[in-house]
């Protein structure tokens, strides 16, 4: 997706922060949330867009399904 | 960076869109290219997706509906037994035959290699024969007399076969079609009494060869219309090896609730589409068939008469793949092989259609016409006009069971040598020999056959003109 930054993606690599339980939060938006901007991906109003998730090299809990992601979910 | 915020700008004024196509308005929630496609948009588009597969399944499976639905004719409703040859030779039996002919006799079986390998004995003389598979593709090697056993994908071949004439189909349903040569009545019964198919299994105490005259009753081999149609297609899938050619047809049909080792039992929403595809996929092979728009579809340029089948006597097996033309013959025909489009003089039938008459206005039962066959028609044999109902595509139902003329009958001929036939709801007085009875409210069409054809008819000179109102 053009969006105005380098790569439209979050990564290990790029360092988001994690919460305290291990777990990652990533925003979508066209605004970053206050304090979370390592942790965003800009999208574009009037546009639709969609993610991938991708597990490289991908361990026993991807393909048993006990690990899984949350849905997106819309914020107030 | 400034031209990207302009630019981000603009696209917030990007309002969904509406776009209007033959399926009607599309709704996305922006533009096109930028948005998806709105719920309500999603489901019409998958409808649209399995309605518009569905009329191509039903283009591209007549060859196998058509045989199966007439396999289920003949024994579910005429009570033949498996592999059993049945006589059809009345105008009643022949009505359930897509475009039978109303002149020589049909002496035909079906039979299901499941249960195994199949023998079937064509006598040395008096007979023409040869075996078609489940797509009426005729099995090479079948058409001379011999003893052969035929063997269905995946069966083993007997290790003792002397005697035999070893021949693979690459099907389980097969056809027998034959037609007798030999003019002497006897000599004929001698020979339909050598003619049989039987099991393998059952080489050391044959069942005794007992043809079953069907006589006068009616009954139905014609592909059937609505939901029927799918249910044999079903038939066809559970019981047929998938061929590579039809992949993707199988993967098509899948969402539809057509699939190999499934119970076809569409929902609501399927049976809905099936039901109104199966109609327009019906209309769409009328189209292609009395209106074709192929090359070479055409005898002459001067009149509307059709090749009725478009295969190649010396390339046959490319036909199978001619989508178009291969639908234009099964959807109101039966049986395809190099012997029914000669290409040069031989002992072979040539079969043209005609659907309109010479001012472009299709042929209608109300309208009486004229068709003069102008002299020296090139024929070894002879050849017959046949008047079709367009409903069932078999031989015209009429009050007076006359549905063909023939230069067999005894037809009042012009000076000049020239035959008038006439079509029509009345006899014009004085040529009751010359005429065919249509039906009001109905529409035709015609087949001109030649039985075996001369050079006239390959090189294209003879003339057959169009029928015109009179």
């Amino acid at each position: 997706m053009q969006n105005g930054e380098k790569f439209p993606s979050v990564s290990q690599y790029s360092g988001p922060v994690a919460n305290a339980d291990g777990s990652v939060d990533i925003y979508f938006g066209p605004q970053a949330p206050k304090g979370k901007e390592k942790n965003w991906i800009r999208t574009v109003p009037g546009k639709g867009c969609f993610p991938y998730l991708r597990f490289y090299s991908p361990t026993e809990v991807f393909f048993n399904e006990t690990w899984k992601p949350d849905d997106i979910v819309e914020m107030n | 960076m400034k031209t990207q915020t302009e630019k981000t700008k603009a696209q917030e004024q990007n309002p969904p869109e509406t776009v209007d196509t033959r399926l009607g308005p599309l709704e996305f929630t922006h533009d096109f290219a930028n948005g998806y496609p709105t719920d309500e948009t999603v489901e019409r588009l998958y409808d649209e997706r399995d309605f518009q597969r569905a009329c191509q399944a039903y283009i591209w499976s007549l060859p196998a509906v058509s045989f199966t639905a007439w396999q289920r004719g003949i024994t579910k409703e005429l009570g033949a037994r498996n592999g059993q040859i049945v006589a059809i030779l009345s105008l009643e039996a022949r009505r359930g035959i897509l475009t039978a002919n109303a002149t020589t006799p049909y002496y035909l079986g079906f039979a299901d290699l499941s249960a195994g390998p199949l023998i079937m004995v064509i006598p040395p003389q008096g007979v023409q024969g040869g075996i078609s598979d489940a797509w009426q593709r005729t099995i090479p090697g079948t058409e001379s007399p011999g003893t052969y056993l035929v063997v269905a994908p995946g069966q083993k071949v007997p290790d003792d076969v002397a005697g035999y004439s070893v021949r693979q189909s690459p099907n389980f349903n097969i056809f027998l079609g034959a037609r007798l040569t030999d003019p002497d009545p006897a000599k004929a019964k001698e020979a339909l009494e050598q003619l049989q198919m039987y099991p393998y299994a059952q080489r050391d105490n044959p069942p005794k060869a007992e043809i079953l005259d069907v006589g006068t009753k009616e009954w139905s081999g014609l592909p059937p219309r609505g939901m029927e149609y799918w249910e044999r297609l079903d038939d066809v899938i559970q019981r047929e090896p998938l061929e590579p050619q039809d992949t993707y047809f199988h993967a098509m049909l899948r969402p539809l609730g057509l699939e190999k080792g499934k119970p076809f039992k569409p929902d609501t929403r399927q049976t809905k589409i099936l039901t109104e595809a199966a109609l327009v996929g019906e209309a769409m092979a009328k189209a292609n068939s009395a209106d074709r728009r192929f090359a070479g579809g055409k005898y002459r340029s001067d009149a509307h008469w059709d090749f009725a089948l478009q295969l190649d006597a010396d390339d046959p097996d490319a036909f199978w793949n001619l989508l178009d033309e291969r639908a234009s013959w099964f959807y109101e025909a039966v049986g395809a092989g190099p012997a029914m489009a000669p290409k040069r003089p031989g002992p072979s039938s040539a079969y043209l259609g005609a659907y309109k008459d010479k001012a472009g206005k299709w042929l209608d039962g109300g309208t009486s016409y004229r068709l003069r066959v102008p002299p020296n028609p090139p024929i070894k044999l002879f050849w017959s006009v046949t008047v079709y109902d367009v409903d069932t595509r078999a031989l015209i139902l009429n009050e007076q069971k006359i549905a063909d003329r023939s230069s067999r009958m005894d037809l009042h001929k012009n000076d000049d040598g020239s035959v008038d036939i006439y079509c029509g709801p009345k006899a014009p007085a004085g040529f009751e020999k010359n005429w065919i009875p249509t039906v009001p409210g109905k529409n035709w069409f015609a087949y001109f056959r030649f039985y075996q054809p001369t050079e006239a008819y390959f090189d294209r000179s003879w003339p057959l003109p169009d029928f015109e109102q009179v």
